[in-house]
């Protein structure tokens, strides 16, 4: 379980983060939402030790992120930032091998491999596992992305904004390999999406942010309610229920 | 990639011979031999040296223009060796005596280095702010020696002049050995970080998600280099462009990011680059011209050329 206590971060005297607790639930995937500027990626920043944090704490299974060695934190959790672009010349192969580094410092093992491969498989880059990165397309690098935090095999996986560059058709393929990696793998998903009904059907819980803070925490269900999303948002909601899923209709 | 490194290596070795072995006059072959295996150390000395250091720092920056000389060390050797000559004088032990020249450079460039990124790392700044004050302080430091240049003895000023160009001609052997076993030691550290280095290649959010403890590793790193660049550039004198004219050209001819592989391209491309460069020296241009002059016509040529490549990409 992740939870976070009274978090807080500012840049100068601005308030990103204000004082956020919250828990998040194991085997899980949880959506946070928001408007923009709301400190959706600061969140999941500090929550992945990659952002500095101004106070509070966020433990997971227990133990604070700065309390836990680098290198087993790596095993256990792992993190695809919206702003990560390699500039190093590699193949999606190469990349996806990286995801390796906490378990065999760069040393392959068979094991290693067999992972490397389900990995590439499962974000279905098969055919092109030796292609170089500048050769691809964007949706095909966010992919080979996805596929190298797959290969890392850790129990919380947080995305930022995964589903950029991916058109409908990945993007939905992409939520539904989540799902079971949720829901076969036991995998805690923590998610940054824009798309609040791709949020809506294929997440169990919704975070809420306005403004650094934490607006509201639910289920889908509690969360999914005109009420709540006009608050936020300040635009007229108007939510479906289609196929037993809610869906937004805001245009 | 094997094979294009082993070609590199031969040819560097091919280069060695025949510098040692050039017009060689058989009945002093002891004593030449002698004297031209120090030039030629020293010159894989600074190979080494550079080319690894430049290769680093170009993996922590994320950078392939950078090299570490833009984090003013050489101007700071620079303005030493004349204030050397004009205020302690130009018969002291500081401007004659070699060895303390050496020791006391070094440190002095150590000193000012570990201040600088202790600074700069003390409040968690990120490398650019490292690299940015670097850049400010290499210009202040090269406005002054221009102020003193302006001003100084001209006598002293030539005789400063002749450290201020790299070369290999007069080295002295002790130096040499201490600089060697310095340099070794941190280059096979290096070597055994490939792995390590590969990662950082990919940038402080992926190595700090695969485990890596980002700040610390990367300020040994840089500790090393300026070790490195401090050690090459108080024994034979800066040397511009080396660096990253042997980076740039290894990576586009190995064609790897794989630091296993890369840290010996660029340490044989650094050596073929400066050794060519001195039998041109000695055999072309009879040591009419400092080799580092040539060096930055080749690397600052190239320079240009890489810069108007990119832009046009």
């Amino acid at each position: 379980m992740i939870k976070i206590n009274e978090l807080e971060k500012k840049y100068g005297r601005k308030k990103v983060i204000d004082k956020i607790s919250l828990e998040i639930p194991k085997g899980k995937i949880t959506s946070i939402i928001g408007p923009n500027g709301a400190g959706k990626s600061t969140l999941l920043g500090m929550i992945s030790r990659t952002i500095e944090r101004n106070g509070g704490s966020v433990l997971i299974d227990e133990v604070d992120v700065k309390d836990w060695e680098n290198n087993e934190l790596a095993k256990h959790l792992g993190i695809l930032k919206q702003s990560d672009s390699v500039n190093v010349r590699i193949t999606i192969e190469d990349l996806v091998g990286f995801g390796r580094y906490p378990y065999s410092e760069g040393r392959l093992t068979e094991e290693d491999r067999k992972i490397i491969d389900r990995s590439i498989g499962y974000m279905d880059l098969e055919s092109i596992r030796l292609a170089y990165l500048d050769e691809l397309s964007g949706g095909q690098r966010q992919r080979a992305y996805i596929a190298s935090i797959l290969a890392q095999d850790t129990e919380y996986i947080l995305l930022d904004e995964p589903l950029n560059n991916l058109d409908m058709k990945y993007a939905s393929e992409f939520l539904k390999i989540l799902r079971q990696l949720v829901d076969d793998l036991k995998k805690t998903i923590v998610i940054v999406i824009h798309d609040i009904n791709f949020a809506a059907c294929y997440s169990d819980f919704i975070v809420l942010l306005k403004e650094g803070k934490l607006a509201k925490m639910g289920t889908v269900r509690e969360i999914m309610d005109a009420r709540v999303l006009e608050d936020i948002y300040d635009m007229p909601f108007n939510v479906l229920e289609v196929d037993g899923k809610l869906i937004c209709a805001y245009y | 990639m094997r094979l294009k490194l082993s070609l590199m290596g031969i040819v560097s070795l091919a280069a060695v011979i025949f510098l040692l072995s050039w017009q060689v006059n058989i009945e002093i072959l002891g004593y030449v031999l002698s004297k031209r295996s120090i030039k030629v150390l020293a010159i894989l000395l600074s190979a080494w040296s550079i080319g690894s250091a430049t290769l680093v720092f170009q993996t922590i920056t994320g950078n392939r223009i950078l090299s570490p000389s833009i984090l003013g060390l050489d101007s700071i050797y620079i303005l030493f060796q004349l204030l050397a000559v004009m205020l302690i004088g130009r018969f002291s032990p500081l401007a004659t005596n070699p060895y303390v020249n050496y020791i006391v450079t070094t440190i002095l460039m150590c000193l000012f280095s570990s201040l600088l990124y202790q600074r700069v790392f003390s409040k968690k700044k990120s490398i650019f702010s490292v690299v940015l004050i670097g850049v400010v302080m290499g210009t202040f430091f090269s406005s002054i020696t221009g102020m003193l240049q302006m001003i100084m003895d001209p006598d002293a000023y030539t005789m400063a002049l002749d450290r201020l160009f790299a070369s290999f001609n007069d080295v002295e052997e002790d130096l040499l050995l201490l600089s060697s076993i310095i340099v070794s030691l941190v280059v096979v550290q290096f070597y055994r970080n490939h792995h390590l280095l590969d990662v950082i290649a990919l940038g402080k959010n992926y190595a700090v998600n695969l485990g890596i403890e980002y700040d610390k590793e990367v300020k040994k790193l840089l500790v090393m280099i300026f070790l490195l660049i401090s050690v090459s550039t108080a024994l034979v004198g800066p040397i511009t462009f080396l660096g990253f004219f042997a980076v740039n050209i290894t990576k586009t001819y190995l064609k790897t990011h794989k630091h296993r592989i890369l840290i010996w391209g660029t340490v044989f491309m650094a050596t073929i680059t400066l050794l060519i460069s001195q039998i041109l020296v000695e055999h072309v241009f009879g040591f009419g011209l400092p080799i580092s002059i040539l060096i930055s016509i080749f690397g600052g040529t190239y320079f240009i050329a890489l810069l108007l490549r990119e832009s046009a990409a």
